[in-house]
């Protein structure tokens, strides 16, 4: 009876084979493949491409806190696949998180950050997180996975009141941050941000009434100009009484299509 | 250019298709939504015969990417006047075909001192794509009445092929709605549930279809002419969401 008879392992010495032939000689013993090295194994051999995504985030600042709006659409590429996702996430009664991209990532960030915030609970210090330092904090997390060649494919928007006063910042999956009073994420920056900024540099502070109409032309911009926008939405008002969530839908106006008739 | 060794022509072609292409550091400096991607009517069309003539729609969106061009689009592109085309693929390409077609059936109705029917102006359509099927992205759908056979949908697809048929889809959006055709058709229908059919089928399309969307564009032709529908975005029938 053979004991543990493997017919691919070869009962002869294969590296110090020495006859003549050299018949099982390898260059493979004395060669690094590319893909052998730490480094190179970690990094993917093929780009990861987002798979279910979030359109556009629209947020700004007003006199005494922050509007953001986000539709409620998860598209799997073009199709208009899940209908009632939820892309504003409130951290805590004065931060909220607006999120666009591949939505799989933003659900892992939103992840993190309810276990920062439990932990910080548990810890009975009596801290809360701050805008500010969420802002941070993500800046931090999304710079460390760009660095690791495996980016978190989303745009995060974090909103908030700091020292009762406005806060607004963005964190994009390169890990590039700034702080502002208009932010818009994804098509909208070319379809809103620029007349956006006009209006609001222009005028003196405006009101929560103002912004929310102001906020409901922006949605309805990219509604008409984006593909993948729905017409469903969310809006969130960040003051220092509350955070408030509104659900709203667009009123779109296409009385211009009849006399449209025959054009291309 | 070296005059003693003179580059095939091949060659020649690929270096003007070089030079025309953008560089290749457009992929990475400008974002994905902006990079130039073919304008196309990423679309919804359908086509129903019913008995006396035929009932065709369309959306309204023509897209670049993720950009919406135009949310008014006219993609019932008259041919004759009682034969229409449904245009889907690249807005450019079904545009310059519809435009040929025209003109031909034209000089043909002068010629023949009669309308064209159908069938020859589906074939028009037919042979340009075929001869051109590398270089066209033009799926089309031809749809019409003449007095010979009635009502007649022809489906003029990607390749050069032409095949009557009773129904038809055709565009992006039609993916969604082939298991909605297949359920809900029944041959001789009425020309009031024919209509519903074909707004049903459209309004489906729109709101799963990304490069679909706006309004509805529908089209009666029957022996009396061709009688012409916009259902606007807000009105059209609620289906079911959430």
């Amino acid at each position: 009876m053979l004991n543990e008879f493997n017919p691919c392992r070869p009962c002869w010495d294969t590296i110090n084979d020495k006859d003549d032939f050299n018949i099982n000689h390898s260059y493979k013993n004395y060669t690094i493949s590319p893909l052998e090295t730490k480094v190179e194994r970690n990094i993917r051999t093929r780009t990861v491409t987002p798979v279910v995504t979030g359109s556009s985030v629209a947020a700004f600042t007003f006199n005494g806190g922050v509007i953001l709006a986000a539709d409620v659409l998860g598209s799997y590429g073009s199709l208009a696949k899940y209908r009632n996702i939820s892309r504003i996430h409130q951290v805590n009664d004065r931060t909220v998180l607006g999120l666009g991209g591949d939505l799989s990532d933003a659900d892992y960030i939103k992840e993190a950050i309810d276990t920062k915030v439990e932990q910080d609970i548990i810890e009975e210090d009596g801290s809360k997180m701050t805008p500010l330092a969420l802002y941070a904090w993500s800046t931090r997390l999304m710079y460390y996975r760009r660095t690791q060649l495996n980016p978190l494919l989303t745009n995060v928007i974090v909103a908030g009141m700091e020292n009762n006063e406005p806060f607004l910042g963005r964190v994009n999956d390169k890990g590039s941050a700034y702080k502002e009073f208009l932010i818009i994420t994804g098509i909208g920056i070319h379809l809103a941000q620029g007349w956006i900024r006009t209006i609001l540099e222009t005028s003196s502070q405006i009101n929560k009434q103002q912004a929310e109409q102001l906020m409901d032309r922006i949605i309805k911009q990219l509604y008409y100009r984006d593909c993948r926008a729905f017409a469903r939405y969310q809006v969130c008002i960040v003051t220092n009484d509350n955070v408030e969530f509104k659900v709203k839908e667009v009123q779109p106006d296409w009385s211009l299509a009849s006399s449209l008739r025959n054009t291309e | 250019m070296d005059i003693l060794n003179p580059m095939t022509y091949d060659a020649e072609e690929d270096r003007l298709r070089e030079r025309t292409k953008y560089s290749q550091m457009d992929k990475h400096l400008i974002p994905m939504e902006f990079q130039q991607q073919p304008v196309s009517t990423g679309t919804t069309i359908v086509a129903v015969e019913y008995d006396g003539g035929v009932i065709i729609g369309a959306d309204t969106r023509t897209s670049s990417g993720t950009f919406v061009m135009n949310r008014f689009t006219d993609k019932l592109t008259p041919l004759t006047d009682r034969i229409f085309c449904l245009r889907s693929g690249s807005a450019a390409d079904t545009q310059a075909i519809a435009q040929v077609v025209q003109y031909q059936l034209d000089f043909l109705s002068a010629e023949m001192n009669e309308p064209p029917l159908v069938r020859i102006a589906a074939n028009c359509v037919r042979r340009l794509i075929y001869q051109y099927r590398d270089d066209f992205v033009a799926g089309m759908i031809v749809a019409g009445w003449d007095k010979k056979l009635g009502g007649q949908v022809y489906s003029c697809p990607l390749g050069g092929l032409l095949v009557r048929q009773p129904v038809t889809l055709g565009g992006s959006g039609s993916t969604y709605i082939w298991g909605y055709l297949d359920n809900n058709y029944r041959p001789n229908m009425t020309k009031q549930e024919c209509f519903d059919f074909v707004l049903k089928g459209i309004t489906l399309a729109i709101t799963r279809d990304g490069s679909s969307g706006g309004c509805a564009r529908l089209a009666i032709i029957n022996k009396d002419g061709v009688e012409r529908v916009d259902v606007l975005g807000n009105d059209l029938p609620k289906v079911f969401d959430l």
